[in-house]
């Protein structure tokens, strides 16, 4: 029994142990990681908004838009959604005129199984949604984009997934506008 | 996510094996003939699903109160190392035939990644109970799917003439490959095109 | 001098013992992720070498599974959120890959095999020549997959790659899907077996 009992201390010992050093560990790197996210967070809003000062995030109950963000002065919102890619949602983020033109997007965090989004990182492939989705809809499929086909030649899975969440924003700010 | 969607997307869609890269080495491993594999999928379907469901307590109960997130990986490790310790045991005891059928199975399972994989997928997705549980089975029947299929072609293959030096695991890797291909069609967003047009 | 290079033909972790598959072939979509991968197991099995190494006396043999698999937990959680702190870019892109070096098979075997039973510094050594191969193995596929799946070679994850004109034009995608990778991988292993066969005349 003593035996079984000294294994176990170990064991709890070791664990023990562990913890701490990750705990000690943890809170030196813990507010840097929180300091990069509210930086990245900052950055891609201010390239969102493009020059234009934007209001504190609200949440929204809309399901697959996470957050919105008013662009003062009323001249649209930038969202933050959810989209579906191949395996996995993906964040992206995208600011809107209010008749729900798409101004810019950014893909933001991608838990897709690794590198499958990587072509929808680079940002001229977020372009070719640009300018879309007021009067002129969000292209659907590859087969849709007159110029900038062989930009997103990546996967297909990707680019449906991103235009299905673009055009759900798009009309989300158009019923915003509306009910003013 | 409905239920449903998880059961889709976690059997065919993100098959572990296909199209996650989870569980490689058992595939390989296991895939010899269909009785291992039917054993070695069983095996790994009921730790996944248990898995899931105790990581979910888990962080939801002890590491976020708690705030102690980074000791996510440990303590999920160590749950599932003792789960299949405990299955293995009782397993041994309450039901010899099922023991002699998936025993030799049950060590094996700590360090397949699949089991740690989809519990922290379950996480990550912000999954509840219910849907963390149905995540880890449906994952698991996945594995059992692709494993079932691998055994039923290297059955056929032991029987072909394959190149000297890819016979064995490089064969099978490559039938993989093929089999993954064929997964492709299980595409997210030809369903959700499916979906959208009704 | 001949331990330290085990790792890379004889021994190779990926090719040959067939051990690490599942990262070796999810992230090696990219040669950037494949370096970053590589390196992070190599960190990983020289400290779970070591402090095993050092401690294998004290550890009793009845309970030295789950003492591994928490000092290995440790060190790999120590490296993730030091990757989350000062590399955002390749801790995003390893993902979920990075926890689970817990189970790459790889160093939960070398404990067991190599470290539990040996000195502080043949356990380095060990450490050193299986990261070794596991980087060329890695770094490999990955280079192959890259050039022929997306035609570029990324070197850094800063966004910069190099462009192969011809390739990047013309991808051949598949190579990029997990489909190409278990191929890729099928061909590597068929390959090293032959070239074991070839160096032993």
């Amino acid at each position: 029994m003593t035996d079984i009992t000294e294994k176990a201390l170990k064991l709890g010992l070791i664990g023990a142990l562990a913890a701490l050093l990750l705990a000690v560990l943890n809170s030196f790197v813990a507010p840097i990681i929180e300091l990069r996210r509210e930086a990245e967070m900052r950055a891609v809003l201010d390239v969102l908004a493009n020059g234009e000062k934007t209001e504190e995030a609200e949440t929204v109950s809309e399901p697959g838009i996470l957050q919105r963000w008013r662009i003062s002065n009323d001249k649209g919102w930038i969202l933050e959604m959810e989209a579906v890619g191949y395996g996995g949602p993906m964040l992206l983020a995208a600011s809107y005129k209010s008749d729900g033109t798409i101004v810019a997007a950014r893909l933001m965090d991608n838990k897709e199984t690794v590198g499958f989004g990587k072509k929808a990182e680079d940002s001229a492939y977020m372009k070719v949604f640009e300018g879309f989705g007021g009067e002129i809809s969000i292209p659907q499929s590859r087969t849709e984009l007159a110029n900038g086909a062989d930009l997103v030649s990546g996967a297909t899975i990707t680019f449906t997934g991103i235009a299905v969440a673009l055009e759900k924003g798009s009309k989300t700010v158009k019923e915003w506008s509306n009910q003013r | 996510m409905t239920y449903v969607g998880i059961i889709i997307t976690y059997t065919f869609i993100s098959n572990l094996v296909l199209s996650q890269f989870l569980g490689l080495c058992p595939f390989i491993g296991v895939s010899k003939n269909s009785e291992s594999a039917v054993g070695m999928g069983l095996a790994v379907t009921f730790v996944m699903s248990l898995a899931s469901l105790i990581s979910w307590a888990l962080e939801y109960f002890i590491l976020v109160p708690l705030d102690i997130e980074f000791l996510r990986t440990v303590t999920f490790i160590l749950v599932i190392a003792t789960l299949v310790q405990l299955v293995e045991m009782a397993v041994r005891k309450y039901s010899p035939p099922l023991y002699q059928a998936l025993g030799i199975y049950l060590p094996l399972i700590t360090t397949n990644c699949g089991v740690l994989g989809i519990a922290l997928i379950s996480v990550n997705r912000n999954f509840d109970a219910a849907e963390s549980f149905l995540a880890g089975f449906s994952a698991g029947l996945g594995f059992l799917m692709a494993l079932l299929f691998m055994s039923g072609i290297r059955e056929r293959l032991d029987t072909e003439k394959v190149p000297k030096y890819l016979r064995g695991a490089p064969i099978t890797f490559i039938s993989g490959g093929l089999m993954a291909l064929a997964f492709m069609a299980f595409d997210t967003a030809l369903l959700t095109n499916l979906l959208r047009s009704s | 001098m001949k331990g330290l290079f085990k790792g890379l033909l004889n021994e190779n972790p990926i090719f040959v013992l067939a051990l690490g598959l599942c990262p070796a072939l999810a992230v090696s979509i990219t040669v950037s992720n494949a370096i970053g991968m590589s390196a992070a197991t190599l960190v990983v099995l020289m400290g779970s070498n070591l402090l095993i190494s050092l401690f294998r006396k004290q550890i009793p043999y009845d309970i030295h599974i789950p003492a591994y698999i928490v000092i290995i937990a440790t060190l790999v959680t120590a490296v993730d959120i030091i990757l989350q702190a000062y590399s955002p870019a390749l801790s995003k892109s390893l993902g979920i890959f990075i926890p689970l070096i817990v189970v790459n098979c790889i160093i939960l075997g070398r404990a067991e095999a190599f470290a539990s039973k040996n000195t502080l510094s043949a356990s380095f050594l060990d450490a050193l020549s299986m990261g070794f191969g596991f980087t060329v193995g890695l770094v490999t596929i990955a280079f192959i997959r890259e050039l022929l799946g997306s035609g570029t070679i990324t070197l850094i994850p800063n966004g910069n790659f190099i462009r192969i004109p011809p390739l990047a034009d013309n991808p051949v995608l598949v190579f990029s899907l997990p489909a190409g990778a278990l191929i890729v991988m099928g061909f590597l292993q068929g390959f090293f077996r032959w070239l074991g066969v070839v160096r032993k005349r």
